[in-house]
């Protein structure tokens, strides 16, 4: 972990540590930037030491690999976040133009050409073998291909169809089962059932935290900041089958009972918006700006939602098998959303925005999600027919030269201000008529 | 109660007068490069026509691109807003404003009061602005007068594919120098802005009554593009309301709305 890139991420996590722990009652920011250093920790360690490390991309859920003592996980995704988040958005730029000079498209996703670029700077240790999904669009098909062309390392692709049905989980059960006698080959290790139970075990119960932190966040005003519900897609992805998965939801949970116990509130909420799309990784403080500046507010995203789905039957290795495809299939950013119709995708966004009380929908367009903007008519329509106002605009999820943050600032205020904050003040004013 | 609005935009000012909910007089001049002051000498006009004394105005609201430019406004209110409430108050069964305007265009839906459901907008380039025509006059050395009474008599519309203002000036060029007669030029520059228009207006969804708004939809010709691209039929504005000054109209609304006398 050498290189200028590490050495920022390395430098700055203990900084923002540091900085958290000023706010006693900020469990869920401090819970989250301390479980990211010490995987941090482990995962140099494991570099260190040469164990053998899996390659996977963004939409496979690692716990069968958790199944295997001493192979360590390596999202080839985590890069664009890690640099996004706690270490030099310029890094992120730097990957992404290495990729985009190797000639991937520029109009592939950000995340994945971020990938990519990582990649070919060497930012990860040489992996034992790559595991891949090939759902649900261009740009993972392309980040799969590359992280195997690029590490000359075997790689296993995971097909999930199109459907969402009990012959698809079974099929993608069946794919994991597979998995697991080419995980053994490569990496040298076997597969412990016992080991992978235990990550399900884990798995489950930071559903559960999960689940009854989403619950708290249904409660109107918001008690507590809106970004955090970005960092759900942080741990499924990083987290999920490990103690610090479980430790991270345990304090977003505790942070959410606390904070509405002393009924606390640190913004005046105007209005709610279910943000269904991606998160704002360029600018995480924009969150806070639409608090503190609009009184909006973000109490669910479109990738937080799944955890209730995503529990695991640990009663014997098959149920386990079916129970992390099911995963897969239902939870994990994207394949849920855009692996099928868009019936689904507009269904699961109704529900939400009666769950949490939302006032609106924020539609962040990511620009290279084509499955997404495939379905913006649609989801309009539905919109419009149910009488919930709409915000679409596009930007770049991590590439900030894409969209300034001065023209989402611009879009968020007009949308809020002159849409969305008089049609409410119009209906309470009714409501007390 | 007597309110004014005054619509700072990117070619023309506009300035209502609202007096006891009824609109006493209106103005309309170019824009120039000091908004202040050209606010002020349309404010005044417009006061002159309503026959209304400065002092007895209780409200000014601004809005359009300059409104924070207008000093003697009492607070800025955004184009949307306005012009929302400018179309419900001439007509509340208007569910669609669409706004071209010299330098964007918006699609609103509105509800009965005139408040935004939804809107697009059209703020990025000139394709589909008052701008892009002047663009085009320019080119054909006609003034926007002469190139409507043209486009009326012609047989065809000649096929315009781009609107990128660039392109479709070289479009324009090559389409005189094969020949093709002048009027189905612009009747195809005609199709080609309502065609954008129309398809900014299905993002929000068209309901009607469809207002068209602005400079540009004085131009009987465009408007029947726009009945043809939309597939609605178009609200016609009375011949003593001027569809220019519907979002100063709406600012005037707010202003008369408030709480001052």
């Amino acid at each position: 972990m050498k290189m200028e890139e590490w050495r920022v991420l390395v430098e700055s996590t203990p900084d923002l540590i540091q900085t958290l722990e000023g706010d006693e009652h900020s469990h869920g920011m401090r819970g989250l930037a301390r479980a990211i250093w010490e995987d941090l920790g482990n995962y140099a360690r494991s570099w260190e030491c040469g164990e053998p490390f899996v390659w996977y991309n963004l939409g496979f859920n690692p716990e069968i690999i958790l199944g295997f003592e001493g192979v360590e996980r390596n999202c080839i995704e985590s890069q664009a976040v890690l640099q996004n988040l706690l270490g030099d958005i310029e890094y992120t730029h730097g990957f992404i133009d290495r990729a985009e000079a190797a000639g991937v498209p520029p109009d592939c996703c950000s995340a994945d050409k971020a990938a990519v670029g990582a990649i070919m700077r060497g930012m990860y240790p040489e992996p034992a073998c790559c595991v891949g999904i090939n759902t649900p669009c261009d740009s993972q098909v392309m980040s799969t291909q590359a992280m195997a062309e690029l590490s000359g390392r075997p790689l296993f692709v995971i097909d999930v169809p199109y459907y969402d049905d009990e012959r698809t989980i079974r099929h993608v059960a069946m794919q994991l089962f597979e998995l697991i006698p080419f995980l053994q080959k490569h990496t040298g290790r076997r597969l412990e059932w016992d080991r992978l139970k235990r990550a399900c075990e884990l798995s489950n119960r930071a559903v559960e935290k999960i689940w009854e932190w989403l619950d708290f966040r249904r409660a109107a005003p918001l008690t507590q900041s809106s970004k955090l519900v970005a960092f759900t897609l942080v741990h499924q992805v990083q987290f999920c089958g490990t103690q610090l998965g479980v430790d991270v939801a345990e304090a977003l949970a505790r942070e959410a009972r606390e904070r509405s116990e002393r009924k606390e509130r640190f913004f005046e909420e105007r209005v709610r918006a279910v943000w269904y799309q991606d998160p704002v990784w360029t600018d995480m403080q924009i969150y806070d700006w639409m608090e503190h500046e609009l009184g909006l507010t973000v109490p669910v995203d479109v990738f937080g939602f799944y955890a209730n789905e995503g529990l695991i039957d640990t009663s014997s290795e098959e149920s386990m098998l079916y129970g992390l495809a099911r995963k897969l299939v239902m939870c994990q950013p994207m394949s849920r959303q855009f692996r099928g119709n868009i019936e689904a995708y507009i269904a699961d966004f109704m529900h939400m925005h009666q769950a949490f009380q939302a006032d609106c929908a924020i539609f962040a367009g990511h620009l290279a999600c084509k499955h997404a903007w495939g379905g913006i008519g649609l989801f309009r329509e539905a919109c419009r027919k149910a009488g919930i106002p709409l915000l679409v605009f596009e930007f770049d999820m991590f590439d900030a030269r894409i969209t300034p943050r001065e023209t989402l600032q611009t879009e968020l205020a007009r949308f809020v201000n002159e849409v969305v904050w008089p049609r409410k003040q119009r209906k309470q004013r009714e409501a007390t008529a | 109660m007597i309110g004014a609005g005054i619509d700072i935009g990117s070619t023309a000012c506009k300035a209502v007068i609202l007096q006891e909910n009824r609109i006493a007089g209106y103005a309309i001049g170019p824009s120039t490069t000091n908004p202040a002051k050209t606010a002020k000498d349309i404010f005044l006009q417009a006061l002159q026509t309503a026959g209304v004394a400065e002092d007895e105005v209780n409200y000014v609201v601004g809005t359009g691109y300059g409104r924070a430019l207008v000093p003697f406004a009492n607070e800025n209110v955004s184009e949307l807003t306005c012009h929302g409430r400018g179309a419900a108050f001439v007509n509340p069964q208007a569910h669609t404003v669409l706004d071209i305007g010299g330098q964007d265009t918006k699609a609103i839906r509105i509800d009965s009061e005139g408040f935004l459901e939804d809107y697009a907008m059209n703020d990025k380039c000139a394709a589909g602005t008052g701008r892009f025509l002047e663009a085009m006059a320019r080119t054909m050395e006609l003034s926007l007068d002469q190139m409507d009474k043209k486009s009326t008599g012609a047989a065809r519309a000649a096929v315009i594919t781009s609107m990128c203002s660039v392109f479709a000036e070289s479009e324009v060029i090559n389409l005189i120098n094969d020949g093709v007669e002048i009027g189905e030029i612009i009747k195809g520059l005609y199709n080609a802005m309502a065609g954008r228009v129309a398809s900014l207006a299905r993002r929000v969804g068209i309901e009607p009554d469809v207002m068209v708004t602005g400079g540009v939809a004085k131009s009987p010709s465009i408007l029947a593009a726009l009945a043809e691209k939309t597939g609605a039929e178009l609200w016609k504005f009375p011949d003593d309301l001027d569809p220019q000054i519907i979002g100063a109209l709406g600012a005037a609304v707010i202003a008369a709305e408030q709480d001052v006398a």
